[in-house]
């Protein structure tokens, strides 16, 4: 027997919602995925009317459904925003090459101009050259710091306001976890905050915070939304590997335990006596950073001195290191 | 886009590498230098029995030390299940008792050893055993000891106690406890509920045996794994109450944790090198696999985390201990299952997931016919406040009339009464019970009085200044 909407618009219900377990019909969940976000741009002022904003896109499932929702809810609900793609190519092949062609198709198909930076013209090196030299650990260190880097970057150079990327609910959830995991008491604090903005950095913000991944997938599949979903090729079978097949397990036993998740973190307060990283700017590159000199510059100079290593790991460990080998330097020197 | 450290972790650390194990045989300990190593902790220290259990002894003393909580004219009861860390509490007190020790204990001590047989459908002999045996590990260390069952934490009165000779079980209960666990769905929720209820009998027993702290045998591994359930319950904003050191929500009942810098591992070995037994009771979800609950799924990806990473446990912990919760204008109207401040006040400043989850259920049952523009949130509280204001005409009817809120039982309440005065994490226990009768009698008291409390106060609010 078919099962009726439950917005009681007369029409059968085509799925039900993994976030409230509602039956809907297609048009009544278009309506109410697209009104959420709203609610959560509206709500949580993510944008100012005249605003410029780049849409961080990767081609992926997330990016592509964030640029047509935005595209749509700026007509629908007039934000007066100004819309453009930003895409980095880390320049990886057979896996960036191919989601950039996605990437390319919704310049086209949304009509936003597209800003591609690479790795290589940014840092003089590509992913697969730098996997070439240090091999496969450690690789996503340098891809997560410099990506992070770029897309300010790129920010600066198409002088937009704000940068929106398309981290979902279960994505939240899961730095969530990872930072207990870590101990890592500072982000813990600030990753469920769907805006954030810092003297010297650009604003980042998240439309997709309160948006199961599953619902993602679900617009995206009945709207049929051309994405790309193939898994990096360098990707690891890392620690936040384990904490997002943990979330995966949670959701099978609790479909609103990434919400609940959620909830935990917005109201985890740390101890005033807990001592805080300082936010400044790189004295190299003058891009934000929590250290005189900023990782992205640190694990630059590693790669271009032939010391990979430098830059990953313990920094004590790494001085450790330098000394040792400056010393033996000043003896070849002698 | 690729995930992978994207909130710009600036080191290494999120690829922890795997702790390897590799010990020869013939290792000697890193303490003394001297005896033969006999047990390996964080996959690399290697110890002798003796220097294990002096830093075991010198660990405990230090966590009761160092917060200065405890006084030698402290009252104490000892909630004792008969596992690792309530069986190592009691014997440290014990050698911590001794004439001989520098610094003796000298705090009063009274054991307290809940029956929770019916829980997990034990017969009433396979429980008498279990008792007898508490029984006498308690007399072996000479404290005096009592019985309650937990049903007890269930009823208004006041909880029945026996002493432990006595080895009496009190049954009658027992079918209002499983009734009541039987109204919940899953295994999640009975955990929580049962956990919780636990706490409350704590308390009440303390406070009718005039003991003014508790304390119980949490590990560290139990509570890393208590930390990362309940931020997957919701319960984030109460971690340092459910897994510090000191747990004060109840202003004259202090709980204490003297084992929280233990790990299950170490317990072991304590265990082992003193010839203690523990005495084996099965769980609710004893034998049940990983996905049957969420605190049994936590706990498998814990102990399997910190096998491959030594340390998992430990920062966790430290995390836990980084937090904070705001006990202020809340406190004087807290959850009325666990006792704490309610974080479930939706700002309208700001997003929150609970506004968003609000929304979401809002939007699910409007269809785009019936165009919302904006301010739809506005809305939901609106509907929400007319729908609690009309209910109350209809219920609370005379309250102007004496005697309606002395006699309060005649008031009805609905479910969306109760939730109110609920947190986050224990609306979520009952969010699939719908019917009143199903709610633990005090906790439906204490409703009624909330309500009658807040009636009074309207009635007077001009008044007020």
């Amino acid at each position: 027997m078919p099962v009726l909407c439950s917005a009681k618009c007369g029409n059968n219900a085509i799925l039900k919602r993994p976030k409230t377990g509602d039956a809907l019909c297609k048009e009544c969940f278009y309506w109410a995925f697209e009104t959420e976000i709203h609610n959560t741009i509206d709500n949580g002022k993510l944008f100012k009317s005249g605003d410029k904003v780049a849409i961080g896109a990767s081609g992926g499932k997330d990016s592509t459904v964030l640029a047509y929702v935005l595209k749509l809810l700026n007509e629908r609900y007039n934000y007066g925003l100004q819309l453009f793609l930003l895409s980095i190519d880390e320049g990886i092949t057979g896996y960036r090459d191919d989601s950039l062609e996605t990437v390319k198709q919704n310049r086209d198909d949304y009509e936003m101009p597209l800003k591609i930076l690479s790795y290589e013209e940014l840092y003089g090196w590509t992913m697969d050259s730098i996997v070439a030299q240090i091999g496969r650990k450690n690789n996503c260190t340098f891809c997560g710091v410099f990506r992070r880097q770029a897309l300010d970057r790129g920010a600066a150079l198409l002088g937009v306001d704000c940068i929106a990327t398309g981290h979902n609910a279960d994505d939240i959830a899961e730095t969530v976890l990872m930072n207990v995991l870590r101990g890592d008491i500072a982000r813990l604090q600030r990753c469920t905050s769907a805006i954030t903005s810092g003297e010297g950095s650009i604003t980042r913000c998240k439309p997709l915070k309160y948006t199961y991944e599953k619902e993602i997938v679900m617009y995206a599949y009945f709207k049929r939304l051309v994405y790309f979903s193939t898994e990096c090729v360098f990707a690891p079978n890392a620690y936040r590997g384990h904490a997002r097949a943990y979330l995966k397990d949670l959701e099978k036993i609790r479909p609103s335990a990434i919400i609940d998740i959620i909830h935990s973190g917005e109201r985890l307060q740390a101890k005033g006596t807990i001592k805080m990283p300082e936010r400044r700017n790189c004295s190299r590159c003058g891009f934000v950073s929590s250290c005189e000199v900023c990782k992205a510059c640190v694990l630059l100079e590693g790669l271009n001195r032939g010391m990979p290593k430098l830059g990953i790991g313990k920094s004590s460990k790494v001085r450790l290191q330098q000394a040792e080998v400056n010393r033996l330097k000043t003896r070849i020197n002698f | 886009m690729c995930s992978v450290n994207d909130d710009g972790y600036e080191d290494g650390e999120q690829f922890m590498p795997k702790t390897e194990i590799a010990v020869t045989e013939a290792a000697i300990c890193k303490k003394c230098a001297n005896n033969k190593g006999n047990v390996i902790l964080r996959g690399k220290d290697v110890y002798c029995k003796v220097c294990f259990l002096a830093s075991s002894t010198h660990k405990f003393r230090a966590t009761l030390g160092k917060s200065k909580i405890v006084r030698p004219t402290d009252s104490i009861l000892i909630a004792h299940s008969g596992k690792a860390g309530s069986t190592a509490l009691l014997h440290l007190i014990k050698a911590g008792m001794h004439e001989s020790v520098h610094k003796r204990l000298i705090f009063k001590t009274t054991v307290l050893h809940i029956d929770e047989g019916a829980v997990n459908g034990e017969t009433l002999e396979e429980r008498k055993s279990r008792i007898n045996a508490i029984c006498e590990q308690t007399q072996n260390l000479e404290f005096q000891g009592y019985i309650t069952s937990l049903d007890q934490s269930i009823s208004e009165s006041e909880p029945n106690i026996h002493t432990m000779e006595s080895l009496e079980i009190c049954s009658h209960g027992d079918k209002m406890l499983t009734d009541l666990l039987n109204t919940l769905s899953n295994y999640t929720t009975k955990q929580e509920l049962l956990h919780k209820l636990r706490q409350r009998l704590f308390v009440l027993v303390a406070k009718k045996l005039g003991c003014n702290k508790v304390f119980v045998g949490d590990n560290a591994t139990d509570l890393a794994i208590r930390i990362l359930s309940n931020i997957s319950v919701g319960r984030g904003a109460h971690l340092p109450f459910d897994v510090g050191f000191i747990d004060n929500r109840c202003p004259d009942i202090m709980i204490l944790r003297p084992m929280r810098d233990f790990t299950r591992k170490e317990l072991v070995y304590y265990l082992n090198f003193n010839n203690l037994q523990i005495i084996h009771s099965p769980e609710l979800t004893t034998k049940k696999d990983q996905y049957v609950s969420i605190q049994k799924l936590t706990e498998k990806f814990v102990t399997d985390l910190d096998l491959n990473f030594c340390g998992t446990v430990s920062t966790v912990l430290r995390t836990g201990d980084k937090l904070y919760t705001e006990v202020g204008n809340n406190s004087d109207n807290p959850c009325i299952l666990c006792n704490m401040p309610l974080d479930t006040t939706v700002f309208d400043t700001e997003i929150s997931a609970i506004q968003a989850t609000m929304f979401s259920r809002f939007v699910s049952l409007q269809g785009p016919q019936r165009k919302y523009n904006t301010n739809d949130v506005s809305k939901i509280k609106i509907n929400e406040q007319n729908e609690e204001n009309r209910r109350k005409n209809d219920n609370c009817c005379s309250c102007n009339d004496t005697g309606c809120c002395s006699s309060n039982k005649s008031v009805k309440l609905s479910y969306k009464d109760v939730e109110k005065y609920l947190c986050y994490g224990c609306r979520l226990i009952f969010q699939d019970a719908n019917s009143l009768n199903m709610l633990p009698p005090f906790m439906v008291n204490a409703v009624r009085d909330k309500m009658c409390l807040e009636n009074m106060r309207q009635e007077i609010s001009e008044f007020l200044l």
